[in-house]
């Protein structure tokens, strides 16, 4: 039995789940969901609801999939709908539920390593709060940098601007918090 | 003052997430409900086939529940819950002694005709089984010698399935006259791919397996197997809706389908030469 394996690109697994091959889509979802997950946890400030906004994302995606038109670019697609989900889920419990107390309820694992680690459970909850305290504008672009991993192309694919923009977005939305966790 | 670029890493590492493990099987189940709107002509034709083929049954489409962190691209195991086994379809069988059972197999053992609503194709030697889909002989000590052995596909390469009946050991199956299987097929189990079901009454939970590089107890309710190669995926017959038994050995998934308690799958297992 041949067990050379070639993981298929993004774009093999798009043309795969746009011919009906629903495991492929399962795949990218997989490669991608702990990035959708993070995101929606950051950009909603509830990671109770992460879970719930990515899978509607996702299953909107593939339903958007004839859509896309890079296919090789099916992260930053995928995930800016995640992004859109987010925003939308959070006009819609905006009211029932305040952004502090949605950003101050996060919970963080412990500390891997205290030699290593800069985030202390304080440090932690602080760094929570102050991302809710700061324009949606700002914590996004941060929210598609730091918490999906994205690059400043995959950025500036996500946010639909250039990447010279995603650079000087990203030191603002970054002062903007320093200035928030400094308050504090 | 902490670093504010490696505290945004390190915080998005650490936040925690509730209920992101099963996202793929969710987004998956979802994305195939709405099938009457957006037909999936392989998936549908391969369900024709299979109904075709199995009387009675209904074959549920495609709906993993997984969470996988990686696709290895060929060879996967994917399990997903739901659909329904052809429970009835063959009647109830004539119980008697089998002329062929080992010393080592439990007492008792009857012996029927296959039932046809498994759909696993004639009764061949274990040694063609093995030359045919190049597998190891899975033949657990603990039951001794099958009632029937078959070779089956998906995958395309074939699976060898050994055929049970009833006995002290194993009770009947939701297929009457049918104890268990017991499977052996080249693939790799990805741990990320199983998940507990929403909506159902199936668990999976990962379990020790001697000589086995890993294992995964399934229990409640009837799944399928999804067979991943280079550039397509197959849904398996669903064949027993029973506690379920899986472990990979190198190259090879092991399973056993019976109405039995993981105690006893695992004797079973480690019988397997």
């Amino acid at each position: 039995m041949t067990t050379e394996s070639t993981e298929p690109s993004d774009a093999d697994l798009v043309a795969r789940a746009r011919a009906g091959d629903d495991a492929a889509f399962g795949a990218l979802v997989g490669r991608y969901q702990t990035a959708a997950l993070r995101l929606a946890a950051v950009i909603s400030g509830s990671p109770d609801d992460a879970a719930d906004i990515a899978q509607e994302a996702l299953v909107k995606a593939h339903r958007s999939l004839p859509k896309l038109t890079d296919p090789a670019m099916v992260r930053p697609w995928m995930l800016r709908i995640v992004a859109n989900e987010a925003k939308n889920h959070l006009r819609s419990r905006d009211r029932r539920h305040r952004r502090e107390s949605r950003y101050g309820s996060w919970t963080v694992a412990a500390m891997p390593d205290p030699e290593t680690s800069v985030l202390d459970a304080d440090d932690a909850r602080e760094l929570a709060l102050a991302l809710g305290r700061i324009a949606a504008r700002d914590r996004q672009v941060l929210a598609y940098r730091y918490f999906a991993g994205l690059s400043e192309t995959e950025t500036a694919r996500a946010l639909d601007v250039a990447a010279g923009t995603v650079k000087s977005r990203t030191a603002r939305a970054l002062a903007r918090l320093r200035v928030e966790m400094g308050q504090r | 003052m902490i670093e504010l670029e490696r505290a945004l890493d390190e915080l998005a590492e650490r936040v925690q997430i509730p209920g992101g493990d099963w996202l793929v099987g969710d987004v998956l189940r979802r994305v195939g409900e709405p099938v009457q709107h957006r037909p999936r002509r392989r998936v549908l034709a391969l369900a024709g086939a299979l109904v075709a083929l199995v009387a009675g049954a209904t074959l549920a489409l495609p709906g993993p529940r997984h969470a996988v962190a990686r696709w290895l691209g060929f060879d996967s195991v994917h399990i997903e819950p739901g659909g329904t086994v052809p429970t009835t379809a063959s009647p109830p069988a004539t119980a008697s002694t089998s002329p062929t059972s080992q010393t080592t197999a439990v007492a008792t053992t009857t012996t029927t005709a296959v039932p046809p609503a498994l759909d696993l194709g004639p009764d061949v030697s274990m040694a063609e089984a093995m030359s045919r889909a190049g597998l190891p002989d899975p033949t657990p000590a603990l039951l001794g010698r099958p009632q029937s052995v078959h070779v089956v596909h998906p995958p395309d390469s074939g699976q060898i399935i050994l055929v049970y009946a009833p006995s002290e050991l194993l009770p009947m199956s939701p297929v009457i006259g049918v104890g268990a299987l017991v499977s052996v097929f080249p693939a790799h189990i990805e741990e990320g791919f199983f998940a507990k079901a929403l909506g159902n009454d199936a668990t999976v939970r990962s379990v020790d397996v001697p000589t086995a590089d890993g294992g995964f107890w399934i229990e409640g309710a009837p799944h399928q197997l999804f067979f991943d190669s280079a550039g397509q995926s197959q849904l398996d017959t669903l064949r027993l809706a029973t506690n379920t038994l899986l472990w990979q050995r190198g190259d090879h998934v092991y399973r056993i389908e019976a109405d039995i308690s993981l105690e006893t799958a695992l004797r079973i297992a480690a019988s397997v030469p």
